[in-house]
């Protein structure tokens, strides 16, 4: 489904992302987990094609096709979403209001006729409620004043809306208490399917027990240093990053 | 073009229009008109050397020869439909070429205490009506008004009375120039909702409208008072309001101006009484070379009144906004809390937008700030939005309303306010496309 290759990306003209290898294959979950500044978000902007984001070397293929020339609404209508660790607020605008316009545009991407404004309602309804969200942060503007915690549920239900093919969570975990942590992995779980791939941006272990990954990458200053299976975030929480990172180095 | 200086031509047009115009058979009123123009005649148009008028110019009104529509003349009614602003449930006043059309107006049904009338209709208080603001060439339009009004509201409410339905002006734009004049008086604990609107007639020559509007308002009156400006973009456009607030009225006014050539909303408010408030929002939409102006004058000349100004400009292509906030506070006036801001999105390299707050603040204990931002939109929201899977073209219309539903939000809510975020939201599809 994704496949990275040799991806080297620089911000501000600084190298940040130094030679990136990653395959995801339909319904597997990978994890990257890194020390901060080690490129982690970067990686998740890269692939969503944010502005000041250049890619340098090696190439980004999406189900087989190159997607450096595709704009950020292209990639999404694709199927990439990313929950952001860091969600904007937009003032003005309802949560719904831009909801629909992005399960719309998705849609009509794929040739679907619009949701009209009842069958948006009924689902937005039924997901929130599996996310426990309350129902007015529908009409509430986008992310504005929501707590930390609840900004990341609203990603993770903007998510279970758009039903994205590869889910890039990053650092969806930030923020949230253990309660919300198992609410907002169940919501994750729930979309997990063999035809649908996540990557799992985190930085501590703790979310991992709840999102259980297939492979775990270990990032640090712009290189994946150690890949392997879920024992490795255990490995990580015991020793902490500066042996594995050394390690590898 | 005549070889005649501007204000002989106007003068020549007075001449012409004098007999017909209303009250020309009361002495006083005629009197009052003639002498209104020989103010404007003395003075002539505002221009920049006046501090006022720094920024905003109506010199390209020199550039033709005026005078006041020949008649009536008439408006689809679908049209007029269609520019209403508020549903079937309203009182009405239609203006067409600076004329009541009584055909598209409602006036029956006022309660008690309540007394509402074209200009046109007031007899012998037409005299007061027209009454002068003295001999001040930075308001020298409201003199030109008196001498040329051919209508207008005139609402007057007794002690108590609430208004039961809002009363809507609708004047259509014309290719002349049209002067309409209104009076509101709200007495003590009255209530009421005016909206103006300034509408489009669909003739695309350049017209020139004058306005001007003095409010009273009582010990804890309340009026809202919503103005829309849209009209045709070679049209010229130019009010002048004087609000004065009595102890503990409340005065909500919220200005959008999303049309015209050159534009200028001018309002001066005075707080009458102590405990009074006054929220007074505006939005300005401008495209193309439109120049739209709002220029506000805020006297807190009694203590423990409170005050809020927010102006948002969108201005796009060479468009021109202006917005100029003078707020005194006189030196008793203790406890004044006056709050400003004034917030622009310069979407083009050639939009402009001249901010100018002006603060005079003669007492001690007071709350008072102000603040203006520019900028263009928020790539970091551009980008949330397009990570979503939204266009570029709606991303930046879904932010562009949202930065304006600040001010949308000041409308009484239900079918007005409906109607003027639709206005809202044509004027932002017909950038996009
Ligand atoms: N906009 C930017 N301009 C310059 N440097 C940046 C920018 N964004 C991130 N960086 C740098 O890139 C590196 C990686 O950052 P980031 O991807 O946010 O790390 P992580 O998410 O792993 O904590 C850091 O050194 C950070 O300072
Ligand atoms: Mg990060």
């Amino acid at each position: 489904m994704l496949e990275i290759k040799n991806l080297h990306a620089t911000v501000d003209g600084k190298e940040i992302l130094r030679g990136i290898d990653l395959v995801i294959k339909p319904g597997e979950v990978h994890a990257v987990m890194g020390p901060n500044g080690s490129g982690k978000s970067t990686l998740s902007y890269v692939l969503t094609g944010r502005d000041g984001y250049e890619v340098t070397e090696g190439d980004i293929l999406f189900n087989g096709r190159s997607i450096l020339e595709l704009e950020p609404e292209e990639r999404a209508r694709e199927g990439i979403f990313l929950a952001f660790q860091y969600p904007v607020e937009i003032p003005g605008v309802a949560n719904a209001t831009f909801l629909r316009s992005a399960v719309n545009a998705v849609r009509k991407h794929k040739g679907l006729p619009d949701m009209d404004a009842m069958t948006f309602l009924k689902t937005a309804k039924a997901k929130m409620k599996q996310l426990q969200m309350d129902e007015k942060f529908l009409q509430r503007a986008v992310n504005m004043g929501f707590s930390g915690g609840e900004k990341k549920r609203n990603e993770v239900f903007q998510m279970a809306m758009l039903e994205p093919s590869l889910m890039i969570l990053d650092e969806t975990d930030s923020g949230l208490d253990i309660d919300a942590l198992r609410i907002v992995a169940e919501g994750v779980n729930a979309l997990r399917s063999p035809e649908r791939a996540a990557l799992v941006i985190t930085h501590y272990q703790r979310l991992l027990d709840y999102i259980v990954p297939d492979v775990v990458h270990v990032l640090a200053k712009g290189r994946i240093v150690k890949t392997g299976g879920k024992e490795l975030a255990l490995e990580l929480e015991a020793k902490g990053y500066a042996d594995i990172v050394a390690d590898a180095a | 073009m005549s070889a005649a200086p501007f204000v002989d031509t106007i003068a020549e047009a007075y001449r012409a229009a004098a007999p017909a115009l209303p009250g020309a058979e009361q002495r006083a009123v005629a009197a009052r008109r003639q002498a209104a123009m020989e103010a404007f005649r003395r003075h002539g148009l505002p221009n920049h050397k006046l501090e006022s008028w720094k920024f905003t110019s109506l010199s390209g009104l020199e550039k033709q020869a005026w005078s006041l529509p020949a008649n009536e003349g008439g408006i689809d009614a679908a049209r007029i439909e269609a520019a209403a602003l508020v549903s079937a449930d309203s009182y009405r006043l239609v203006f067409i070429n600076g004329r009541l059309n009584a055909a598209a107006s409602r006036l029956n049904g006022l309660p008690d205490g309540a007394t509402l009338l074209p200009l046109a209709q007031a007899g012998d208080a037409l005299a007061d009506v027209l009454a002068g603001e003295g001999d001040d060439k930075a308001a020298i339009l409201a003199e030109l008004n008196a001498a040329l009004a051919s209508d207008g509201l005139v609402l007057r409410l007794q002690d108590g009375v609430v208004l039961d339905k809002p009363v809507e002006i609708l004047a259509f734009g014309a290719p002349a120039l049209v002067n309409l004049r209104h009076l509101v008086l709200l007495g003590r604990g009255a209530q009421a909702t005016i909206v103006e609107g300034y509408r489009d007639s669909g003739i695309a020559a350049p017209g020139w409208t004058n306005i001007f509007c003095r409010i009273g308002l009582g010990e804890e009156a309340r009026l809202t008072h919503v103005r829309v400006q849209a009209e045709n973009p070679a049209a010229y456009h130019a009010a002048l309001g004087k609000v004065s607030i009595g102890a503990g009225a409340r005065y909500a006014h919220v200005s959008l101006q999303a049309g015209g050539n050159v534009a200028r909303h001018e309002l001066h408010a005075e707080f009458a009484g102590s405990g009074a408030e006054a929220d007074l929002q505006g939005l300005v939409l401008a495209r193309g070379t439109a120049h739209l102006d709002h220029t506000l004058y805020l006297h807190h000349a009694k203590p423990d009144c409170r005050s809020n100004q927010l102006f948002k400009h969108v201005v796009d292509d060479r468009g021109h906004a202006v917005f100029q906030g003078g707020i005194r506070v006189a030196p008793h006036a203790q406890k004044t809390d006056a709050q400003q801001l004034s917030r622009t999105l310069l979407l083009a390299d050639r939009a402009q937008i001249d901010t100018k707050p002006e603060l005079e603040i003669l007492a001690d204990d007071v709350k008072c700030s102000h603040g203006a931002s520019i900028g263009d939109l928020d790539p970091q929201q551009v980008f949330y939005m397009k990570a979503r899977g939204i266009g570029d073209d709606d991303a930046r219309r879904l932010l562009l309303s949202g930065f304006a539903y600040e001010v949308i939000a000041a409308v009484p809510e239900g079918n007005l306010r409906d109607k003027v975020e639709a206005l809202v939201e044509d004027w932002l599809k017909a950038g996009a496309a």
